[in-house]
């Protein structure tokens, strides 16, 4: 009867259009906008923002203030009152010779050098600073991205000063190769441990593919809500109770046949976001560190999301509330786990929310399969997933069975 | 629970007595008082107008629901040698009731034989046995042709004939059927008509609903009115004869007619006789036998459902109401 009933629940999701749309193609197609949204890197943001740097006096920190914020990404004009040029041509890049002049106009800051900045900067006297005038179109995020820059180049222009003063450079050295030997005085790349690592954490594939496949497989609630209302609707469900078989074997059939469809769904998500999505993306394919953890995840993730979703279908009784409650409550999910916002830039309060959403622990379960974590690292998770889901099961098949007994011929 | 009693003699398969039901909604019964039996090989119309109880009927008759008053007894059919006597109600209506409801009860992503194959996989766990079930029921059906095809492509004959096949398929003793040639051409309607004919024939007791009266005429050996949970009326083959009696009211016997105590109608020169069973007519041409003075003419004819359903539901007082 299993195989019979797969076979069924199958070629029925094969054939709606709607139910494959939302199983495979949304999240597919989630995957790579979001995988393109956060692929962006920083070093990509930094690049687009465009910086005039000025000076009221003439300062001599104006030329290296413009290579170190240069150096950090920033693209960078340099205004003095006889020229403008790129900070590019103080290094001699002919490519940069001349500042573009729709590039000045357009430039997302103006940074202005107070006149007096030059004994503010080592010795702290008088008031010269340093004026940021953003323009309306910057975001908050360009503005705090741009300000953390500035005060990096500024600390650089500070130890630039320093050793100037303390006579560190030599008489011979462009000030090219004084702002190269700054940069590499005030690395601390060297300091940063398990860069490794990091760098598995912070690939954007690993965030948004993990978080748009758990949005697909929980979304298994609209083929299983719509069949069910269909099965009550046309008597085929007064029909069943006739036969030899009890509701809760008819039930854990029908869920166990979901469970196969969500492992086949699972299974080419995986695929698609594993190999296909960074392709596409040009980001790197994602490798499966602990292989033996994330096939187990997917057990108890389809575990949860089949209970779940069969929570919801047994307490809907028509196609709008299937569709309210069933993808209504999902996309509130989504948004709540993390999933359209990276948690960390959430509220304490929104992101303490988070951590109870079932599909939150499905995302971070699957990111610990991928990342290689350890069984017992991923414990928790598992442990929230089970229980989660026997409860869903449990409530499910006690509203089912109270409604297929009040069930009677039409 | 199943009970083994001395209805198994007369092949009583299902009975009610005094059967009651009240939805939790309702302050009124659905139901009540309902009694009858229902034997092997039966086909039993039931008939009334909507709301009248036909459906919750139905459902408590399969033990969907559960009546608030009474009982209902399923009788092991004694011509299959497999029956476990010790099944109990659930247990036995599984076993041997299958449902056609009017509605297509299937998967319309399917094709026939997939449909069949799901279905017969929920009754059958023998594999093999579920191979010989697909062809026969394919076969009993005419379905052979379009076994290949999507269940939601298929005409609305074919699809009332895949809606019985499906039920079929289930080798059931019994079958309750629910308006099973709606919405179909007359070709098709009287295929199902004779396809149900040959089950009837084969000893399948059939449980029959419909608004289409030429069919139930057509089909059942007995059929019940209900009305407002009640049933106001029964009516077997063969017994809804009418005697119309026209006479010469001056020359007439009156004893004759206080002896029919029949219901005048027409006035006084005509009476209208109906029959319940062939001792009442043999008692009642006995009287008139011997009272022939002043009879002008007799004429003997058989209602049709529709007219007792008429009669019934009405307000025409010519039916008489008899225990089934």
């Amino acid at each position: 009867m299993l195989i019979q009933s797969i076979k069924k629940e199958a070629i029925i999701i094969a054939n709606d259009l709607h139910s494959l749309a939302v199983l495979i193609l949304l999240p597919i197609t989630f995957m790579l906008i979001m995988t393109l949204a956060m692929g962006e890197k920083q070093q990509d943001l930094v690049n687009k923002v465009t910086v005039n740097i000025s000076s009221e006096q003439d300062s001599q920190y104006l030329a290296p203030l413009a290579l170190y914020l240069q150096s950090s990404g920033l693209s960078v004009n340099l205004i003095t009152p006889n020229k403008t040029s790129s900070a590019g041509a103080l290094v001699g890049n002919k490519d940069d010779a001349l500042g573009n002049s729709s590039d000045i106009n357009n430039a997302d800051v103006n940074l202005t050098i107070q006149a007096g900045f030059q004994d503010n900067l080592l010795l702290r006297q008088g008031q010269g600073k340093l004026s940021l005038d953003f323009t309306d179109k910057s975001s908050p995020q360009t503005r705090l991205m741009v300000v953390e820059l500035v005060k990096v180049a500024l600390s650089k222009l500070k130890l630039h000063a320093y050793m100037q003063d303390v006579g560190d450079f030599d008489d011979n050295l462009t000030l090219a190769d004084k702002v190269t030997l700054v940069n590499k005085s005030a690395s601390v790349n060297y300091l940063l441990a398990e860069e490794q690592q990091e760098q598995i954490f912070s690939a954007p594939t690993l965030y948004s593919i993990p978080s748009w496949l758990i949005f697909g497989l929980y979304f298994i609630v609209l083929p299983i809500s719509t069949t069910l209302i269909k099965e009550k609707e046309n008597g085929t469900l007064v029909r069943i109770q006739t036969y030899p078989i009890s509701t809760q074997y008819y039930f854990f059939n029908k869920a166990l046949s979901y469970s196969v469809v969500s492992l086949f769904q699972w299974f080419l998500l995986s695929c698609v976001g594993l190999l296909c999505v960074p392709w596409l993306t040009g980001q790197d394919i994602l490798v499966i560190n602990n292989p033996s953890l994330y096939l187990v995840s997917a057990f108890f993730i389809i575990f949860s999301a089949i209970g779940f979703a069969f929570l919801l279908a047994s307490l809907v009784s028509t196609f709008e509330q299937a569709i309210v409650l069933g993808g209504g409550i999902n996309i509130l999910l989504a948004a709540l786990s993390g999933f359209m916002v990276p948690i960390d830039i959430m509220p304490s309060a929104l992101a303490t929310i988070a951590t109870f959403s079932p599909m939150y622990w499905s995302a971070d379960l699957l990111k610990q399969g991928l990342a290689g974590v350890s069984f017992a690292q991923a414990l928790p998770n598992i442990l929230l997933l089970s229980g989660f889901g026997s409860l869903c099961f449990i409530s499910a098949l006690i509203i089912f069975k109270n409604k297929t007994r009040k069930l009677s011929w039409r | 629970m199943v009970e083994q009693t001395n209805a198994q003699e007369v092949n009583t398969v299902i009975q009610t007595e005094d059967l009651s039901f009240k939805y939790p909604s309702n302050d009124y019964y659905s139901l009540e008082a309902v009694s009858l039996k229902i034997k092997q090989g039966q086909c039993l119309g039931i008939i009334g107008p909507n709301g009248a109880g036909k459906s919750t009927l139905i459902s408590v008759l399969c033990g969907l629901l559960i009546p608030a008053k009474g009982g209902v007894s399923y009788y092991p059919n004694t011509n299959n040698k497999n029956n476990n006597h010790k099944l109990s109600l659930q247990a036995h209506i599984k076993k041997h009731v299958a449902l056609i409801p009017q509605e297509y009860a299937f998967y319309p992503e399917l094709t026939v034989q997939q449909n069949l194959e799901y279905f017969i996989a929920l009754s059958e766990p023998k594999r093999s046995a579920r191979q010989a079930l697909l062809k026969r029921s394919l076969q009993q059906c005419q379905l052979e042709n379009v076994a290949k095809q999507k269940s939601d492509s298929l005409s609305g004959g074919y699809k009332r004939r895949l809606n019985i096949a499906i039920a079929l398929s289930k080798s059931p003793d019994i079958i309750f059927l629910d308006e099973p040639t709606v919405g179909i051409d007359p070709i098709s309607r009287q295929e199902i008509i004779n396809l149900l004919e040959q089950l009837k024939a084969q000893g399948k007791t059939l449980i029959y609903t419909s608004h289409m009266l030429t069919e139930v005429e057509q089909l059942c050996d007995e059929v019940i009115l209900l009305e407002q949970g009640h049933i106001i009326a029964c009516s077997q083959q063969g017994n809804n004869m009418v005697l119309t009696l026209e006479y010469f009211a001056e020359q007439i016997n009156h004893a004759l007619l206080a002896q029919l105590s029949l219901i005048v109608v027409g006035g006084q020169t005509r009476f209208n006789l109906n029959l319940v069973d062939i001792n009442q007519l043999q008692q009642t041409f006995a009287l008139i036998a011997v009272n022939m003075q002043g009879i002008k003419s007799i004429h003997f004819t058989q209602n049709s459902i529709e007219q007792v359903y008429f009669d019934a539901y009405c307000g025409s007082k010519t039916v008489e109401v008899s225990k089934c």
